[in-house]
């Protein structure tokens, strides 16, 4: 197996490929922006075609900074008789995710759902071509560069599999099949963390098999291929769970380290106090009907529950996971 | 004229059953078309069971299905109240993926798309959805939302657009 370096050179090579394919230039591309949120501090090309990966329906990714307030609202531009798919990015924002640091103690859905973002995002700078820049906003790229940027994704997958194998372990006896979907994703998770340690930080999970191609990852792709037929009815995928949990026991990296599982409440999610129980729903549409221990929501700053990667929760608020009335987190403790 | 069993179920499916379908099926079916041109085909397996399973939640939404779509939430259940026929049927379009070769995928991909389209069409909308990465695709979208918020807003359910293309401060 070897690793990837994506040098400026080729990434430059990759752009300029695409580009004269399509009888356009960087010039022309970098007019394409929209000027709505003032003159743009940075303009950097990105994506998928820098990885490699891209294909003849491929878009073109722009990341753009501006000094502006922003929103995600795709804007796409066919001008040059392709897609361009510009993002634009606020530059109070920007700074803040190279010091932003890893996700420890209590860890809620939206520091989740913020932080995994912001990773993609940084991911998505560190392999891109300056197409223009102002203000020295070229230097940031140097700070997506750094290493801890590998360390901080690799991380974040090895998490990403307990989390979801923790789920796969839970779900198995009521859902097998979504077990199996969730085992299967753990799986996917181990397999790009594995990547990510080897240069492969690009976040596009379905760009995995082209990850583990390019690195010459044959063991990788054989335990990709030993799980990526999904099984299709409750018997098959008790089956398959084993095997995923074999794989998963052998494929894991567990350092030294204690891995806590955290529950809380989804939002839309509300209790209501009955005779000898409560009655848990979600936007007044699904309920279940649990027992008088189940957990209150006394404080939506902190977990329903908590406890160790290799517990089962107690029976209501298991049962309180399998409805779909709460979000996992894992966070790591020193052993 | 049909009756409706469930009015908010019937909301769910109209509004973030489209919102699924502009925001990822269109673009992940792209993706396999491009994918298949270039003989990616470990990468249109991971696609193609990305949109099944998003068909999947859209076909459960009148059923029992979480109205709000988060596959990053490890307890989301893309198959609640599904049929294990449904769920089978969806699943094997997956599985029939894994076998593609240049002769055979573009017979595989019809396939697919008739499923997608057959999805579609459950969402109740007389012409096709509007495809986010046209041009006119992003206000066509806006133009579904406007419709359904106001309807989403009184019935107390979460907002349709992704709050990441809302200002911030906006009402999560």
């Amino acid at each position: 197996m070897r690793e990837q370096q994506l040098t400026d050179e080729l990434l430059n090579e990759r752009l300029d490929a695409f580009l004269i394919a399509r009888r356009t230039t960087r010039e022309k591309v970098v007019s394409d922006v929209a000027d709505a949120f003032g003159p743009p501090l940075l303009v950097v090309a990105t994506g998928s075609v820098l990885q490699g990966f891209s294909n003849p329906q491929s878009d073109l990714d722009l990341n753009v900074v501006v000094d502006y307030s922003v929103t995600r609202l795709p804007l796409p531009s066919h001008r040059h008789g392709f897609l361009i798919d510009a993002t634009y990015f606020d530059a109070i924002e920007v700074k803040a995710w190279v010091s932003r640091p890893s996700l420890t103690g209590e860890i809620t859905r939206d520091q989740w759902r913020r932080y995994s973002t912001e990773l993609k995002y940084c991911t998505r700078f560190r392999d891109s071509v300056v197409l223009s820049a102002r203000d020295s906003w070229d230097g940031w790229i140097s700070e997506f560069r750094k290493p801890g940027l590998v360390s901080r994704v690799t991380e974040w997958w090895r998490l990403e599999s307990l989390r979801r194998w923790c789920a796969g372990r839970w779900l198995a006896d009521v859902k097998p099949l979504l077990a199996a979907q969730r085992r299967f994703e753990a799986i996917l998770a181990t397999l790009e963390s594995r990547a990510a340690t080897r240069g492969q930080v690009y976040f596009g999970p379905k760009w995995l098999p082209e990850k583990l191609r390019v690195l010459n990852d044959h063991e990788g792709l054989e335990v990709l291929h030993a799980f990526q037929k999904a099984p299709v009815t409750e018997p098959e995928a008790r089956e398959y769970n084993s095997r995923c949990e074999a794989c998963l026991i052998q494929c894991s990296e567990r350092p030294n380290e204690r891995a806590v599982v955290q529950l809380w409440y989804l939002p839309g999610v509300r209790v209501r106090e009955l005779d000898a129980g409560v009655l848990v729903s979600r936007w007044n549409l699904r309920a279940v009907e649990l027992g008088p221990a189940t957990p209150r929501i006394p404080d939506r700053h902190r977990p329903i529950w908590e406890g160790e990667f290799d517990t089962t929760p107690p029976a209501d608020v298991l049962r309180l996971f399998i409805s779909d009335m709460t979000w996992l987190s894992i966070t790591t403790k020193p052993a | 004229m049909s009756e409706i069993p469930s009015m908010v179920r019937h909301v769910a499916l109209r509004s973030y059953g489209a919102l699924r379908f502009i925001n990822a099926i269109q673009g992940s079916m792209e993706d396999i078309e491009g994918a298949i041109s270039h003989e990616q085909f470990g990468t249109v397996v991971l696609h193609a069971r990305s949109v099944v399973l998003s068909c999947l939640w859209v076909r459960s939404l009148t059923l029992e299905g979480e109205i709000e779509f988060d596959a990053d939430s490890v307890s989301f259940d893309f198959f609640a109240g599904l049929s294990p026929d449904a769920i089978a049927q969806g699943l094997s379009i997956v599985n029939d993926s894994i076998q593609i070769q240049t002769g055979t995928a573009a017979a595989w991909f019809d396939g697919l798309r008739e499923y997608v389209n057959e999805t579609e069409r459950l969402l109740g909308y007389k012409a096709p959805l509007p495809l986010l990465r046209s041009p006119g695709g992003p206000l066509g979208f806006l133009g579904i939302a406007r419709q359904w918020s106001p309807v989403l807003d009184e019935l107390g359910l979460p907002l349709l657009l992704p709050p990441e293309w809302l200002p911030s401060g906006s009402k999560p």
